[in-house]
């Protein structure tokens, strides 16, 4: 994983934001909780839900975010819970994980309270099958993801999954042009699209669909290029454009001057009619954005829900009306407005559908790395 | 099997003891780590970021 120095270090910013917020939180979050009791059934009943440790979690964490992803994402809160854990980072980043196993010795964790693990897919398989590991955190791809959740649920271990997406921006005529402008083509192509929540789906209203788009490839053809982390991810995107190119899809920017010597694909815009086909359906996690227009709110609904991901959505548009009765019906399990792809630390992280089982971040991100035992005291 | 185990027999003794710890002690070890971050910012920075 290459990044500019600007995105490396607002990465690590991130992770000590993460830090002082679960150090400061988390124990507020793990406080028992007492049950509220109707008296005139349960007189003398006291009844507390402890939220304890759960044990050794594997924390099983992709390329795209080697630093700050694993510690947001599982270290910070598991360890604030009381637990172990054992990292396995992708093997494309195994100094960075390395290097987080050393920052936490060097600050005074016990040694075995935080371990990397250095191996490929079967070495994830064996963290997953094997006794004594608890708990699998895991972030990457649907395939990975449904085979962890059957074999945990086979070993009766817990597991937390983020998969990915294909997060929607749905622009209305109102928008403020400049600030969608400039969201789309950030959290569109940011870290060459490599981000669970990049947007990769784009509707338009018709209203202002020409204007819009004519502005967005101007801005877009201002992004220098850069290679993809892998030549598996470049082949994949390149292999899909070019189908949905031989399915009717009209390209009108990039989607060509594929460079094979450095993995590099043009940012690149696709009208794409047909929301069924594999450009509007599949995760690309590279430069890419299917756009078509829309005419009614009914029918753009119907056009973000159809699909198998449910992780982010984005509208864009200055009548918090039109946004908030959109927002309740979009099937993710974040939506923002004016913004996209923006955690909040004291918020959730979360996918619904195909983008994930579970929580990060917060106070459901914290307990989601405990077990709940409720205590019931008889009164006399 | 063997090499994961002797992480995991690691993993295990640890959180022994760290379930034990208080949540004074716990959010001292992740404020302590986010300095030892700091001092370390660059060197962490160049292990994914372009040379």
């Amino acid at each position: 994983m290459k990044k500019s120095i600007v995105e490396a270090l607002f990465d690590v910013e991130f992770t000590k934001g993460a830090l002082l917020f679960f150090a400061q939180n988390s124990p507020s979050y793990l406080q028992p909780e007492e049950v509220v009791h109707d008296k005139n059934i349960y007189p003398n009943k006291k009844t507390f839900l402890y939220f304890e440790p759960i044990g050794t979690i594997a924390a099983i964490k992709p390329w795209n975010f080697p630093f700050d992803l694993p510690i947001w994402s599982c270290i910070a809160p598991a360890l604030m819970a009381g637990n172990a854990v054992i990292l396995k980072p992708s093997p494309l980043t195994t100094k960075t994980g390395e290097l987080i196993e050393d920052i936490f010795l060097q600050a005074g964790a016990s040694e075995g309270l935080i371990q990397t693990i250095i191996g490929d897919d079967e070495v994830g398989k064996e963290l997953v099958q094997v006794e004594g590991i608890d708990m699998i955190s895991f972030t990457g791809s649907i395939k990975t993801g449904h085979s962890i959740a059957s074999e945990c649920a086979k070993m009766g271990k817990k597991y937390v999954l983020e998969m990915g997406g294909k997060d929607v921006a749905i622009v209305f005529p109102d928008c403020d042009i400049k600030t969608t402008l400039n969201g789309i083509t950030m959290h569109g192509f940011m870290n060459n699209g490599q981000v669970c929540t990049s947007i990769e789906r784009l509707l338009i209203h018709k209203n202002i669909y020409k204007e819009f788009l004519d502005k967005l490839i101007l801005k877009v053809k201002e992004i220098t290029p850069v290679p993809f982390a892998n030549k598996n991810q470049f082949l994949i995107v390149r292999k899909q454009l070019e189908e949905a190119v031989q399915t009717g899809c009209h390209i009108l920017i990039g989607g060509k001057n594929f460079d094979e010597d450095k993995n590099i694909i043009e940012p690149t815009i696709l009208e794409c009619i047909d929301t069924s086909l594999d450009i509007w359906q599949k995760e690309s996690f590279g430069p890419v954005l299917a756009v078509r227009s829309f005419e009614t709110v009914e029918q753009v609904i119907r056009l973000a829900n159809n699909s198998i991901y449910g992780l982010g959505a984005s509208v864009w548009t200055n009548n918090i009306d039109i946004f908030s009765s959109l927002a309740k019906k979009l099937e993710v399990g974040m939506v923002w407005q004016n913004e996209a792809n923006l955690p909040f630390l004291e918020g959730v992280w979360t996918g619904w559908k195909q983008s994930g089982f579970g929580v990060s971040l917060g106070k459901h991100g914290t307990r989601v790395y405990t077990k709940i035992k409720q205590i019931s005291e008889s009164i006399f | 099997m063997s090499d994961i185990n002797k992480f995991i027999e690691r993993a295990n003794k640890a959180q022994q003891l760290w379930k034990e710890t208080s949540s004074e002690q716990r959010s001292e070890l992740l404020e302590k780590v986010c300095e030892v971050i700091e001092d370390k910012k660059q060197e962490i920075a160049n292990t994914f970021m372009k040379k």
